[in-house]
């Protein structure tokens, strides 16, 4: 057999979120983000935060004055942030088609 | 295109590809609507994939090389900090080609395979559209309309086939947001040579493993779990938790995959492998009270937009279950054609013949299981350390003062006071009995 065992033995990678991120095809459209916050008012007084650590891909981030930003262009579309809101805060569509995360495995 | 068919299917995994097909082979005119630029593209699972309805529609699925490897082991596993307890099961006497229907498989090549097999029986396959919305006439559904130009598609019956989220039945009036039982499913698929996983995992051939991890070690403790299933040269590699338990963890969900990559006993099964893909998507765990609405005047709803799920520590299936309910809805679909009714009460025969059917059972089944396991949070928090704590008492070999070794007896005594000072008696009954009362 052409493998060689030993080439297989070094410790699985652990990729960290960009470099998780980076596997993936993702076509981002510029013209059309497709989550937004609603109302920042919301987050400021948002206690919890979940979205912050329940997104697969880290993409919320909580900001000094407790506003929301969203990395959007690397949503991988599941759902969690929108489900995970405790204010119905998030407004949540798919990208158009075509757009968005396309896996080649799944 | 034409801008009438007889059935309208938005979505192109696995129950809209089936429901397609056999609304095709019955003469029905049928257009599939995939958001990506190819079925499957969108998609995501474990996973395993349980095959007798692909048996009974496409004999030669398996040579069509749709799947990856069957299904000869299956294994659980408790992991500790450190320890391992496990057990196995391997199936080597069940006859090929199908085995035991269950096939590890990729969703990128399995959906578009099947949807490939309903454009041959007719269908239409329309990608890279989203179906926004379903148009009504009254509070009748009569079409969708997709996110295009000159997007709306007239037709008698829509199937809402799109997948966890399902914006569409909600959208529809069936379905509310989704609760925080939600399983979220992380994975990474890590490439690594046929030849080493055969070697590694004991595999001959086409033989392949599905090993789930419980405890600590494997997802902190939380209610969920984790695995590896081997493909042809790929490890699909990840956990599934329901949210409410990631929500209480506050560590991001990629980094809890990587603490089981790293577990003693996880991570020397994949050593040399190179990530590929990391994927999540939503498994839509629900309790009965979410469950949508399965049909209304024009309109179905079925798989994972039904949430059609069976998800629980043991069992993990969902595209079997949304095949089924494909099959369900194409035939009542053909029923109601031939009455020239389209109405829910025409279309009902399709709710009764699913709530008789294996997904339905299953589902609501062990959904009981899972509301019961949630009242009970040490089954995932503690008890794998203490059953693998115990294991590794019984079997520890001790050098002892005064005899050549610690006898059994002390063994057994020390596992024995473990259980009464750790689970306890009285506490160790009542929850088994909790268990056993919701599978009776």
């Amino acid at each position: 057999m052409g493998v060689n065992v030993a080439d297989y033995l070094g410790p699985p990678k652990i990729l960290g979120r960009d470099d998780k991120l980076a596997l993936d095809s993702i076509r981002v459209n510029e013209a059309d983000p497709h989550l937004k916050i609603i109302d920042q008012q919301a987050c400021r007084k948002c206690e919890q935060k979940p979205c912050t650590v329940t997104c697969p891909v880290d993409n919320y981030h909580s900001e000094a004055d407790g506003h929301t930003t969203i990395y959007w262009d690397s949503c991988i579309e599941c759902g969690t942030c929108r489900v995970i809101c405790p204010y119905q805060n998030i407004s949540w569509k798919y990208p158009a088609g075509g757009f968005g995360v396309s896996y080649r495995y799944g | 295109m034409s801008d009438h068919f007889d059935v309208a299917i938005v979505g192109a995994g696995p129950g809209a590809s089936m429901a397609a097909h056999c609304l095709a082979k019955a003469g029905l005119s049928v257009i599939m609507f995939e958001r990506g630029d190819a079925p499957g593209s969108k998609a995501m699972f474990g996973g395993v994939l349980y095959t007798p309805i692909l048996e009974q529609f496409f004999p030669d699925f398996v040579e069509a090389g749709c799947v990856e490897r069957h299904v000869v082991e299956k294994r659980f596993s408790l992991l500790a900090e450190s320890n391992e307890v496990a057990v196995g099961f391997r199936f080597l006497d069940f006859e090929p080609p199908y085995y035991n229907h269950s096939f590890t498989a990729l969703r990128a090549r399995f959906d578009r395979w099947l949807a490939g097999k309903a454009e041959e029986a007719g269908a239409v396959l329309v990608t890279a559209t989203v179906v926004d919305e379903v148009v009504r006439a009254g509070d009748r559904v009569v079409g969708v309309r997709a996110r295009r130009e000159g997007g709306e598609v007239r037709a008698n019956v829509v199937i809402a086939a799109d997948g966890a989220n399902s914006l569409l039945a909600k959208q529809a009036g069936l379905r509310r947001e989704l609760p925080l039982t939600v399983i979220l499913g992380v994975k990474e698929v890590l490439s690594l040579p046929r030849e080493i996983i055969e070697d590694r995992f004991n595999l001959e051939g086409d033989e392949g493993a599905a090993i789930e991890y419980l405890g600590g070690g494997a997802v902190k403790g939380l209610m969920g779990a984790a695995f590896i299933y081997t493909n042809k040269d790929t490890l699909s590699v990840g956990y599934g938790c329901p949210l409410h338990a990631l929500q209480a963890l506050k560590q991001q969900p990629h980094e809890l995959l990587n603490h089981f990559k790293l577990h003693p006993s996880v991570r020397r099964l994949l050593r040399g492998t190179t990530p590929e893909e990391y994927s999540a998507h939503l498994i839509p765990e629900l309790g009965p009270a979410d469950l949508p609405r399965l049909v209304t005047d024009g309109m179905l709803v079925i798989g994972g937009a039904a949430g059609l799920i069976n998800a629980n520590p043991i069992f993990h299936e969902g595209t079997n279950m949304a095949m089924a309910s494909g099959i369900l809805a194409a035939r009542a679909i053909i029923a109601a054609h031939q009455r020239g009714d389209f109405s829910a009460a025409s279309l009902a025969g399709y709710e009764s013949a699913l709530r008789a059917s294996f997904a339905w059972q299953d589902m609501a089944r062990y959904q009981q299981l899972t509301r019961t396991a949630e009242t009970h949070p040490e089954l995932f928090s503690k008890y794998p350390y203490d059953i693998a704590r115990m294991a590794k008492t019984l079997m520890s070999v001790k050098a002892a003062a005064t005899d050549f070794q610690v006898p059994k007896r002390q063994l057994e005594l020390d596992v024995l006071d473990h259980f009464l000072a750790e689970i306890g008696v009285y506490s160790f009954a009542t929850k088994m009995a909790s268990i056993g009362r919701a599978m009776l």
